[in-house]
């Protein structure tokens, strides 16, 4: 019935570390050249285990009385003789062994998808150097742009070596990381995707800039939100790509990940927020005063008597801060009288 | 009893003029017996004002005041009174003389305008106190150079007569004081500032330092008196005249700026009024950053920094229009733009925390009508007064660039405005700006 047998050694992650195909009867597995599989590894017997096909055409494995038994990976208890079922992993000694069957179900092929492409294209040489290129144009641009005064190269290097070294740094730490878990590292790849997620994130600050340059206050609320979803979409961008480079999780698993890393500062972010809004009460002017050239304004200015209508309701504004201000007096002052009449009372 | 608290009184006063004339200049040495025998005489009509911590019972700040009119009733300035206008609970005023005879002072009627204050002393019966002398105040003003003295309690070191000299109204004030050429200093607020025939000319309000001092006209004392029939009968009364009287006054003065000379004088590309009023004061103009700078900024700045005493931390009234021309050849666009939004502004006067609200604002771009084909970045702010309701602070910001490396900045600040007399001079303002010819 199962004509052929696979028999594959796993790594600690369950990664593959060796795969081979039997069309045999019987097959020995043990640290000895003489087996059909060699362990390379002091804790398996030099004949260690035997997998044999009964004539009924069932397969079993067979412990040849070694010093480390075999167990199932799930399980504490050593087996003499077990029947075997397609996909089972057994520990011998401390290997892991997955036996499949040769008519064993694989899943559909994943299409390549452009974006995959992409990424892996983004690890092309000259890409990369490309990539660079672009990235220390537009820092020097946006650096000699935001210069009032004479620019300075000295000034552009400490202001950006920084930035450059953490760019490198997360790229090696990624790559290490990849390399530890045996996936190997696609290093220029890494480096081209946090190129161009910085580059997308300026090309989006910059969008938002003009954006706020043009807009009145009524929308400031709106880019500002636009502003943080944009951070967050690119740093899920980021990691999305990471795990697929680095890691190769599967596109829900990456998602997933992505998203709960997303959320996680999210979170602390709120949580940030509401810590230091008791701090900084004091905000000042609700208002940006971003400017650009004149020749980035695209939106129509009020006239006067449309620009004082909006002012009108400032004034009803503060009178409602005003009642809510006096409100919030009168109740602290409420509590501190309470506190004081508490005070007398149990000291009386 | 009262012979014997004058005899008292006098006693003192020797030791405290002894005092003064040790660090008096050489015409008062020269003229010491003179102002000795004045002073004796005025002496009993002179005291010391404090607003005592109700529950420490400590002073908690100290000052002057004089007798005006029977039924025990002195004028003082109001800043030296405010907190127990302010925190009747926490803060009672009590008068003194250097004897050390006290007694409680009642709030009666008070002009925050012109920082003036009139209260009434009680005796130990809680009657009207039967004060031993009192002041009359001059009918003939004085001229420029008319010699003045200033009595009161500097520093609180004990009542003390200044000699000095009278300068005339001050003109860079919409509410005019004198100018006093003699030192002033913390403490003497609220004393009377009195001719050779001891008179009272003014009450004395502020010290700018090197003699430069300023009195209150006792015109404005005189008015206040003839309100005492009509006063308010409790604080919250008080408290309302007081907010209707600062509205009133700044409706009056915003009217007055817009009546003013709003001739346009040349500014850069523009035509900008400066001083509307005599008492506005501009300064500015051309400004040299030095050759480190790589763009030309001329400034015109024209204030009427004549503010309302609220508070310790807090004061209204002062007026600020600021027009600001930028250019450059060395910069681009965009650090033009970035230079030119540095530009901040910030609320002219003294707030506390929990005097004011936040700001709200509105900002857009404007069209101003005489400034077409520009189109102008407009901020304008406002906030209120927590307990002086109905006034506003407004603040007005439009940035404008004719070409990417000019910039154009105009501004004003209100503080303690009504929003109609707001309205009104928002108008005023955007109407005087134009393009020169």
């Amino acid at each position: 019935m199962n004509e052929s047998v696979v028999v594959e050694v796993l790594g600690t992650t369950n990664n593959v570390l060796e795969r081979k195909k039997f069309s045999q009867p019987t097959i020995e597995i043990g640290r000895a050249f003489s087996n059909d599989l060699i362990i390379n590894d002091e804790h398996a017997d030099a004949i260690h285990a035997r997998l044999e096909k009964t004539a009924e055409g069932q397969w079993s494995i067979v412990d040849l009385d070694s010093v480390n038994g075999i167990r199932r990976a799930k399980g504490r208890k050593t087996i003499d003789r077990s029947p075997v079922q397609s996909g089972d992993v057994f520990l011998l000694g401390r290997n892991k062994v997955r036996i499949f069957f040769g008519d064993h179900p694989v899943a559909p092929a994943v299409r390549i998808r452009w974006v995959e492409s992409l990424l892996l294209w983004l690890g092309k040489p000259w890409v990369l150097i490309a990539m660079i290129a672009i990235y220390v144009g537009v820092r020097l641009t946006a650096s000699y742009f935001s210069t009032i005064g004479e620019f300075k190269w000295s000034n552009f290097f400490s202001q950006n070596l920084i930035e450059a070294l953490w760019f490198v740094a997360l790229a090696v730490i990624v790559y290490f990381l990849s390399v530890l878990f045996r996936r190997g590292g696609n290093f220029m790849s890494h480096v081209s995707v946090l190129v161009a997620v910085f580059l997308l994130s300026a090309l989006i600050d910059f969008t938002l800039r003009v954006a706020l340059f043009n807009a009145g206050d009524a929308r400031y609320g709106l880019i500002s939100h636009l502003d943080a979803i944009a951070g967050y979409l690119i740093i899920f961008l980021y990691l999305w790509s990471v795990l697929y480079l680095a890691f190769h999780f599967s596109l829900k698993r990456r998602t997933i990940i992505s998203l709960a890393v997303l959320g996680f500062i999210f979170i602390f972010n709120v949580l940030q927020d509401q810590m230091l809004s008791g701090w900084f009460d004091d905000e000042g002017f609700p208002l940006e005063q971003a400017l650009l050239p004149p020749a980035f304004l695209i939106s129509e200015p009020l006239t006067q008597a449309a620009f004082e209508d909006q002012t009108v309701d400032l004034f009803t504004r503060v009178e409602e801060l005003r009642v809510e201000a006096i409100e919030e007096r009168e109740q602290a002052e409420a509590e501190r009288l309470g506190d004081a009449q508490l005070g007398i009372d149990s000291e009386g | 009893m009262i012979r014997k608290y004058t005899e008292r009184v006098r006693l003192i006063g020797l030791g405290v003029l002894f005092g003064v004339s040790m660090m008096a200049s050489n015409l008062a040495l020269a003229q010491q017996g003179e102002y000795s025998e004045l002073f004796e005489t005025l002496k009993p009509g002179l005291f010391i004002v404090e607003s005592v911590e109700r529950i420490s019972n400590n002073k908690h700040s100290v000052g002057s005041g004089f007798a005006v009119v029977g039924d025990g009733l002195m004028a003082t300035n109001y800043h030296v009174v405010a907190d127990a206008v302010l925190n009747p609970d926490q803060y009672a005023l009590r008068f003194k003389t250097k004897d050390g005879v006290e007694g409680p002072l009642e709030l009666v009627v008070v002009d925050v305008l012109y920082d003036l204050a009139i209260v009434r002393a009680h005796d130990a019966a809680g009657q009207a106190a039967r004060l031993p002398y009192y002041f009359s105040l001059a009918e003939q003003l004085p001229v420029a150079g008319d010699p003045v003295l200033a009595l009161g309690n500097p520093l609180d070191l004990g009542l003390s007569i200044v000699p000095g000299t009278h300068n005339g109204l001050l003109k860079r004030q919409f509410r005019q004081n004198f100018h006093f050429t003699g030192a002033l200093n913390p403490g003497m607020s609220g004393g009377p500032a009195v001719n050779l025939d001891g008179d009272v000319i003014g009450v004395n309000v502020a010290g700018a330092g090197n003699s430069v001092s300023f009195l209150v006209p006792v015109e404005r004392v005189a008015a206040l008196i003839r309100q005492i029939s009509n006063a308010p009968d409790s604080l919250q009364a008080q408290r309302v005249q007081i907010v209707e009287s600062i509205r009133a006054h700044q409706d009056e003065l915003i009217d007055d700026l817009l009546a003013g000379d709003w001739t346009l004088e040349e500014f850069g590309p523009l035509m900008i009024p400066r001083e509307i009023q005599p008492y506005v004061n501009c300064t500015g103009n051309a400004l040299d950053l030095g050759s480190d700078t790589p763009w030309q900024q001329s400034t015109s700045n024209c204030v009427l920094n004549d503010r309302i005493y609220l508070s310790r931390q807090l004061d209204t009234g002062p007026i600020e229009m600021f027009f600001g021309w930028y250019h450059s050849n060395e910069l681009n666009g965009f650090q033009f733009a970035r230079m030119f939004e540095q530009n901040q502004f910030f609320p002219f006067n003294r707030t506390g925390d929990d005097d004011v609200t936040d700001f709200e604002c509105v900002e857009q771009w404007l069209d101003v009508a005489r400034l077409e084909s520009v189109p102008f970045k407009s901020s304008y702010c406002v906030r209120t007064y927590l307990d002086y309701p109905g006034l506003y602070d407004v603040l007005f910001v439009a940035r404008g660039q004719p070409e990417d490396t000019q910039g154009l900045q105009a501004h004003y600040t209100l503080a303690g405005v009504g929003q109609a007399a707001a309205g009104r001079f928002h108008q005023r303002f955007l109407d005087a700006v134009a393009w020169k010819e």
